[in-house]
């Protein structure tokens, strides 16, 4: 297994050289470079200077000379800097700023529809024939007819629009936020000359006070309480009656958390309902299949009572391809978000891929893209591993 | 599907024909979703008929008009009547799941066939001087060895001097170890690819090949590279773009998006295909035609393909309800068909930013492509059921 494991991990490194080096093509041969937005900010560029800066930044040279350059910074985890972004690293934009709002989202709607979809799979195979069995296969032919973006609109308009039972877009209401002024207050004037921490992991802030008599600039340490966020930084003045800085209290957490719930409402139910069509075709056919098999016969046929065939033998065996497919659907999960984060305005990774290649802030992309990529070729490798856990018949060697 | 009309039609094949029918018929489901979709081709197709108004005529003072009245869904942000672009957008979306889905089924079916047919059979690239198996290769082809094998070293010829070419644009760009490391590395490449290429055999298993591609492809997430590529072929500096440009005109963001479906349209179905030829070549009737004599190419389009038409069927069928939603899903994004050209999907885009003026009008194309693809999905389905009733699913 762990020889198998290492195998595959090494022969992922070709592959993901490849799937680079098309990734970077692809990306370079867009229409236009940041130049062009650059020479469209400010009029008096002349031709003579776009040149000169598409020759300082190489972007005169054929694409696969530009990928090799990239190629050995990435080797050194350097992707370059966002320049729609403040000029912070992408791979900090991507990974601190978008990443965790998509992987809230999809987490959230691909375990709904997981909870949501296997048990009304389940229950229309065992109960095949029924009503229900035929009212939850004409709901999924619909569920995975529907276009995602299309069905986000609706909602939109019904629940957020007309209804007004939800926010119609962003992922937090203005004015709402984690932290609250804190109730401790600065009791002097003056720059803050330098930022510490003491021995308990208090900051101590250093303010240089102005001193009447002396007609000097006196240090003065001040000793912040413990849990405090967003005090003052170097530099920054700090005057009479100011608050510290802010601090998550208990309201102002349950405050904020309740409106991210809020808003997560339409986009989770929006990603997930076709999800959860799949998810209850799958099961159910899947589950049919192993109730015809002989080793369910037998196990009737000594006499278990129906809830142990059918949920001891049959479901267990069927749960096989099941978790296969969960395995694989994971990076689908991720690609699929991209339309539902474009209708609800969500500041996701889906969003910033959009924005980065229309404001042609290519190093953005290459990060997401190639994330998305490595996400696969893990995820399909943990699904081959997981499929030989859950499947003893399965040995790799 | 020339290939089942090829075959003469038996007393015999019509009643299994009639069967099929039959079994169609009781799904009544599938029934209904071949009456929405004549509909919805018809209307389409007679759009300059039925329409009351031409798709592009801007009525520029009676922007977002309400449903009813003159405009029977209203207008849309250029004063354009929205049930005439609904009709006209039909002719776009349909036109572009059929053709999608019919060119990714040839492409499909084609490499589909030869992964299947000659899994585990390698096939020979180039034979070197010095390889084991140069006399063998001589005996099979006798005289036309020498010109085929030359003109595969030529080939190879081309790619070394491609290398050192590329190496050389790479050195330049670099000074100090930088030149050496790019002439190191590429020199050894060249020198690898000879080595194979005169000396020993480049021989390779197109199964394998075409397989592992088809993973690596289905494993790239879909939607953000389809968005890059539509980028990527809209641009004009790409010569390809030119290219299509030329030949095309005014219809070439709708050649664009095929060719960009395609790409990866045709994976699913060659795919299938594999498995199925892989499990038909073994039938004792592909071993009783080779026994004939048959070659590989008369095997695989007189006796095995004629027996894949079904799933084929089905996953046509299927392809281009897919091929539907695809195509709006690029166009909503705003890198498909551009506005002046209507389709479902950029229409939806289009109507998106004034869903709280207008909200109907972001409700009409939606349901329209969910009325497609529903009917395909439903006919699929049928056909599956109809066409090789031992499968389930």
């Amino acid at each position: 297994m762990l020889l198998y494991t290492s195998r595959r991990l090494i022969g992922m490194i070709p592959l993901l050289l490849a799937i680079s080096m098309a990734i970077f093509g692809l990306v370079q041969l867009q229409p236009g470079d940041f130049i062009d937005e650059l020479k469209l900010a400010n009029p008096k560029m002349t031709v003579d200077d776009v040149a000169r800066l598409r020759h300082d930044y190489g972007l005169d040279q054929p694409w696969y000379v530009q990928y090799g350059k990239w190629l050995s910074k990435a080797a050194v985890l350097d992707f370059g800097v966002s320049r729609e972004n403040g000029y912070i690293s992408a791979t900090e934009y991507v990974f601190q700023q978008r990443l965790q709002n998509t992987l809230t989202l999809t987490t959230m709607s691909f375990v709904l529809s997981l909870l949501v979809g296997l048990p009304i799979g389940i229950y229309a195979a065992v109960k095949q024939y029924s009503i229900l069995d035929y009212v939850t296969t004409f709901l999924s032919f619909v569920g995975y007819s529907v276009p995602v973006f299309w069905l986000g609109i609706m909602m939109l308009l019904l629940f957020g629009a007309k209804l007004k039972w939800f926010p119609t877009d962003g992922m937090q209401s203005e004015g709402v936020s984690m932290t609250v002024e804190s109730d401790e207050k600065f009791d002097l004037n003056g720059q803050v000359l330098s930022v510490s921490k003491n021995a308990q992991g208090q900051p101590v802030i250093t303010v240089g006070v102005y001193n009447e008599a002396t007609k000097l600039e006196e240090p003065k340490a001040v000793t912040l309480p413990a849990g405090i966020q967003n005090y003052p930084k170097m530099g920054d003045y700090v005057s009479l009656g100011q608050a510290m800085g802010s601090r998550v209290t208990l309201q102002s957490w349950l405050n904020a958390t309740k409106d991210a719930l809020w808003h997560l409402v339409l986009p989770v139910i929006a990603l997930s309902l076709i999800q959860i069509a799949s998810w209850t075709r799958f099961m159910r056919a899947s589950l049919l299949e192993v109730v015809n098999q002989d080793f369910v016969r037998t196990a009737r046929g000594k006499g278990l009572a129906e809830r142990v065939v059918v949920y001891k033998h049959a479901l267990r065996n069927a749960l096989i391809p099941i978790v296969t497919l969960v395995g694989l659907s994971i990076p689908g999960v991720l690609n699929g978000a991209v339309l539902t984060e474009s209708v609800f305005n969500w500041p996701g990774m889906g969003t910033a891929l959009l924005s980065s290649v229309v404001q042609k802030d290519y190093n953005v992309a290459m990060v997401i893209l190639m994330m998305l990529a490595i996400a696969t070729l893990a995820s399909n490798l943990l699904a081959d591993l997981v499929y030989a856990l859950v499947d003893p018949r399965i040995r790799y060697n | 599907m020339s290939l089942t009309t090829a075959t003469t039609a038996t007393p015999a094949k019509r009643k299994e024909e009639n069967k099929t029918w039959q079994r169609f018929k009781k799904h009544r489901l599938a029934m209904f979703s071949l009456a929405v979709l004549g509909l919805l081709f018809f209307v389409s197709i007679f759009a300059p008929l039925i329409a009351p108004f031409s798709p592009t005529l801007n009525e520029t003072s009676n922007t977002w008009a309400q449903p009813g009245g003159r405009h029977l869904m209203g207008t849309d942000d250029l004063g354009r009547d929205v049930f005439s672009q609904l009709l006209y957008a039909g002719r776009v979306s349909l036109l572009i799941g059929v053709a999608v889905a019919l060119l990714s089924a040839l492409i499909g079916v084609t490499l589909g066939t030869i992964a299947g047919y000659y899994s585990g059979q390698p096939v020979i690239f180039s034979v070197g001087l010095r390889s084991s198996l140069l006399a063998e290769q001589q005996r099979l082809e006798g005289s036309s060895f020498w010109w085929k094998n030359g003109l595969k070293w030529l080939v190879w010829a081309s790619v070394i001097a491609f290398t050192l070419l590329v190496t050389s644009q790479f050195a330049a760009t670099y000074s100090g170890v930088g030149v050496v490391i790019a002439w190191l590395v590429g020199v050894g490449l060249s020198m690898t690819i000879a080595y194979f290429a005169f000396v020993q055999a480049i021989v390779v298993d197109i199964d394998n090949i075409i397989s592992r591609f088809i993973d690596v492809m289905l494993s790239l997430p879909q939607i953000p590279f389809l968005l890059i590529l539509s980028g990527l072929l809209a641009n004009p500096d790409v010569k390809l773009g030119g290219v299509l440009d030329s030949i095309f005109g005014s219809a070439r963001p709708i050649v664009l998006i095929i060719f960009v479906l395609v790409l990866f349209g045709w994976l699913g179905t060659a795919r299938v295909i594999r498995g199925l030829v892989l499990s038909l070549r073994q039938r004792e009737f592909t071993d009783a035609a080779k026994a004939l004599g048959s070659s590989d190419w008369r095997v695989m389009i007189r006796h095995i393909l004629p027996n894949a038409v079904a799933p084929i069927i089905v996953q046509v069928t299927l392809d281009v309800g897919n091929n539907i939603i695809s195509e709006s899903a690029l166009s909503f994004l705003g890198y498909g068909i551009p506005r002046d050209i209507p389709s479902w999907g950029n229409m939806l885009s289009s109507a998106q930013e004034a869903i709280f003026q207008n909200p109907l009008a972001s409700f009409w194309p939606g349901l329209f492509i969910l009325l497609t693809s529903l009917s395909i999905n439903f006919l699929g389905d049928g056909l599956r059921d109809a066409l090789d009733p031992r499968s389930r699913l």
